[in-house]
């Protein structure tokens, strides 16, 4: 049983969301909130195993939220609801803990797969991002920068490659023969790694600008 | 300074210093060659005197008593002629020659040395005179004469020949070299001793004192260079010491003239000493200069307190060369210590002239050590020292020059460097401030979608979905939230990145083509990124991909689709071109009816691209789409 918490603040979505977990087997609705503040208090309590949370609320910024519940739940898999996916937000959310996302005009049984997939190990990504990502992560030798603490591995590289020139998860599977599991592993790694190294850079940042004693 | 620079300097200073030593090797070698020339070429058609009778007598006819024989030339009668004589100082000399013993050629008489006007007698006859009247300032000592001798005048046996010299008190009388022999030879050491000790020492001479106002019209512009100054020093204390040299008569009163002109030599040789110590900027250099006119000042003293003749005093003359070569130790010392080849080049020239001080100290009358070159080269020396200090000096302003040159053309690279910088970085920051405006208006654009249109057609689809009653209106929803998606994604910075616009357009047509049961198949080779590729015109490339791929879908009842994405090159231009296949049904474009326009939007947009759309199809054939996009944007059309 997957257990999942939803923070979202269009009540319409929310009720949809829930109504299809109910629906599942597999899956079951633990907690909701609407806001930052309720959904503060949601990670507090835990107790779940997915967390699918809205960006844009009320009362703030659903990123603040991420961070907080990947830092207390490092086992939780985080999915980020989006309108769009682009790459702005969605970099964003990765860089605070989400592990993939959830558009929000998708069909709902697309919903619950989702979830599944995250918690088997698989995370999606579009070209956009896996491009952006793989600049981010892999810049050529001479830009390289102290803060990148974790380096992508050559398989990590190569499937990102991949993803970004647009080929599917089996297609890359297939290319580079492993399984389609193993292609959303190395995405989620790459997540991770992305996660940790904007952590370093925030680190980096703050203790260059002495606000953080680091000795 | 770098290494090099340095190396290049010793390697001027040395051209330098060879070039010095050949201009003095060329003036020795010409001026002993011409001596010869002149000397020794027909010695049996020339009568020289080396005795004759010598008489005082101050009076205006040859004397008929109180000759005394004696060698001559007898250069320095006037200690004895003040002892016997009352007034002006008179010289008689009376020498014989046989008509018969001398060539049969024209003759002439040739004299020199003479102290200082001349009167030449003949057999009793006038012959000739060195100057205008009994009071006029004649200065006859340094030059020659040559009286060609009338055929009439002479005897066929034994001839006399009178010389009357005349002085006035103070100053030195002497009977000089008397010759008398073929006029063809004696007038060829006539010309060789004018040039030396008349005309060229004049020219070198006045020529001096013209570089010399040269160079204090530039020391007036440029006070604060003490060579300088010194130069000029130099150029005017040696002329006025040369000027008796060449001099026909004396400008001044002759005393005085005669004290201005031995005098001058210490000051003389004090500037050139002190310009030598000024140019190398000698330690102390100072107080070198001060005392080397403290020793002029002493050695003028100390003659006037051991002469109150006319003798020439050997002792200040010796201590001036003495003077001289301390100054050049210290020159020594100087390129000992910084090497500098210029110290070598002025210590050259400076023992050079003392050498020619030695050689015309040794052809003063009453020293008379050696007769040299047969004339005094003192004119000369201070001419030498003063172009070797001028070239030195001009040297330096020219090494000057250059060296502001080389400062110019790196200040020039330096400017154009920073030049190339600023606007590198302006337009970086023109960029910069593109790329952040567009950031701020797709913030803006992003916010607008999401709260306002996004959330509204996405409560809307799920109302639809729910309801389940109008395909149409779901699917015109859907289409309305794709289109935003693809204007989010053509905002993407992707620099240009084709293939990733495409694959990101793929995925995000992923859900519709496997709804309509179409199979994908991708086909993408690493493609070169398009520059020009802003926002807009991505845009206008996802439309045309998504409204093909749309009709595909719709239409044609494909099983697959191939996108596909290559280098290709058009016309000799490098491009990439985007092809969209299917194996649907086809289509006859003339046929085409209710989506002609989605076709003529898709013409309109690739040519707002600077693209090439082409779409072929046939009945029962499927269709291909292909849009070629060129790398490099020769002629932008505006949109």
């Amino acid at each position: 049983m997957i257990r999942t918490a939803i923070i979202e603040d269009d009540p319409r979505i929310a009720a949809d969301i829930a109504e299809v977990i109910r629906q599942a087997d597999d899956v079951e609705l633990v907690a909701s909130a609407g806001s930052v503040a309720t959904g503060c208090k949601l990670i507090d309590e835990g107790g779940f195993d997915v967390l699918v949370c809205d960006l844009g609320l009320p009362d703030g910024d659903g990123t603040t939220l991420i961070r907080k519940a990947a830092g207390q739940y490092p086992d939780v898999d985080i999915l980020v609801l989006t309108m769009f996916a682009d790459h702005h937000k969605v970099l964003d959310a990765i860089r605070a803990g989400a592990r993939g996302y959830l558009l929000k005009d998708q069909k709902l049984g697309e919903c619950v797969a989702a979830i599944r997939e995250v918690r088997k190990g698989g995370s999606p990504i579009s070209p956009i991002i896996a491009r952006l990502l793989l600049k981010e992560l892999s810049p050529p030798e001479a830009v390289q920068t102290t803060t990148i603490e974790e380096q992508l591995s050559e398989r990590e590289k190569e499937t990102l490659h991949l993803l970004s020139r647009g080929f599917t998860y089996s297609e890359c599977a297939e290319l580079m023969g492993i399984s389609q599991h193993t292609v959303g592993t190395h995405v989620k790694h790459i997540y991770r790694k992305l996660e940790v190294n904007s952590r370093a850079e925030a680190v980096f940042e703050a203790s260059n600008r002495g606000m953080l004693d680091i000795r | 300074m770098p290494k090099r620079y340095s190396r290049r300097r010793t390697e001027e200073c040395l051209i330098f210093v060879r070039w010095l030593f050949a201009c003095i090797a060329i003036f020795v070698s010409c001026a002993a060659v011409s001596a010869n020339a002149a000397a020794g070429k027909h010695p049996a058609d020339v009568l020289e005197f080396c005795s004759g009778d010598i008489a005082f007598a101050d009076q205006s006819d040859i004397p008929a008593v109180g000759w005394a024989r004696r060698a001559t030339p007898a250069l320095w009668l006037s200690d004895e002629a003040r002892a016997k004589l009352d007034g002006k100082l008179t010289a008689w000399g009376r020498f014989h020659f046989d008509r018969n013993q001398m060539p049969s050629e024209p003759l002439a008489i040739y004299t020199e040395n003479n102290r200082e006007r001349l009167t030449v007698y003949l057999n009793g006859v006038e012959l000739f005179r060195n100057y205008r009247s009994a009071t006029s300032q004649t200065l006859g000592w340094n030059r020659p004469y040559i009286i060609p001798v009338p055929r009439k005048l002479l005897r066929d046996g034994g001839n006399e020949l009178v010389l009357r010299v005349g002085s006035d008190r103070q100053f030195s009388l002497g009977v000089g070299t008397v010759k008398v022999g073929s006029q063809e030879v004696l007038g060829r050491l006539y010309n060789y001793q004018q040039f030396w000790r008349v005309t060229g020492s004049a020219a070198a001479n006045y020529a001096m004192l013209f570089l010399t106002f040269a160079a204090f019209l530039m020391w007036m512009a440029r006070r604060s260079e003490t060579e300088i100054f010194w130069l000029v020093m130099t150029g005017l204390l040696w002329f006025v010491r040369d000027f008796h040299f060449f001099a026909e008569e004396s400008p001044l009163d002759p005393y005085w003239f005669q004290q201005v002109s031995y005098y001058s030599l210490y000051f003389a040789v004090a500037a050139s000493l002190s310009f030598c110590v000024a140019f190398l900027k000698l330690p102390n250099h100072r107080r070198i200069i001060a005392l080397l006119f403290t020793i002029g000042v002493a050695l003028c003293i100390f003659r006037v307190a051991i002469t109150s003749t006319n003798r020439t005093d050997l002792a200040t003359s010796l201590s001036t060369l003495l003077v001289s070569l301390t100054v050049c130790g210290l020159m020594i010392r100087e390129w000992f210590r910084n090497r500098s080849l210029e110290s070598l080049a002025l210590v050259a020239v400076v023992l050079f002239a003392t050498i020619l001080g030695l050689h015309d100290i040794g052809r003063i009358p009453n020293v008379n050590w050696w007769q040299g070159l047969g004339f005094h080269i003192q004119p000369y020396t201070g001419f030498l020292l003063f172009s070797v200090f001028l070239l030195s000096v001009g040297r330096k302003y020219l090494r000057a020059l250059a060296e502001v040159e080389t400062l110019n053309t790196s200040l020039e690279q330096r400017v154009e460097t920073a030049t190339h910088a600023l606007a590198a970085s302006e337009r970086a920051r023109q960029r910069i401030e593109v790329e952040h405006a567009v950031g701020i208006e797709r913030e803006r654009l992003m916010r607008e979608m999401h709260d306002g249109i996004g959330s509204n057609l996405v409560t809307a689809l799920a109302v639809v979905r729910k309801q389940g009653e109008a395909p149409v209106a779901e699917e015109t929803l859907q289409r309305a939230i794709t289109d935003l998606k693809l204007t989010v994604d053509s905002l993407a910075p992707v620099e240009g990145d084709v293939v990733a616009l495409l694959a990101n357009l793929r995925h995000r047509m992923e859900p519709d083509m496997e709804k309509a049961g179409v199979k994908c198949i991708w086909r993408v080779e690493p493609c070169p990124s398009l520059d020009w590729l802003d926002a807009p015109n991505a845009l206008h490339m996802l439309r045309i991909i998504q409204e093909g791929v749309g009709n595909v879908l719709s239409h044609a009842s494909a099983s697959s689709i191939t996108i596909a994405c290559r280098p290709t090159e058009r016309e000799g231009r490098d491009g990439v071109e985007l092809i969209l296949a299917d194996d649907g049904r086809g289509f006859v474009a003339a046929n085409v009816s209710g989506n002609g326009r989605g076709l003529s939007n898709m013409h309109t947009r690739a040519s707002q691209l600077g693209a090439e759309l082409r779409i072929e199809s046939d009945e029962g054939a499927g269709s291909k789409l292909s849009l070629w996009l060129p790398v490099e944007m020769h002629v932008r059309k505006s949109a």
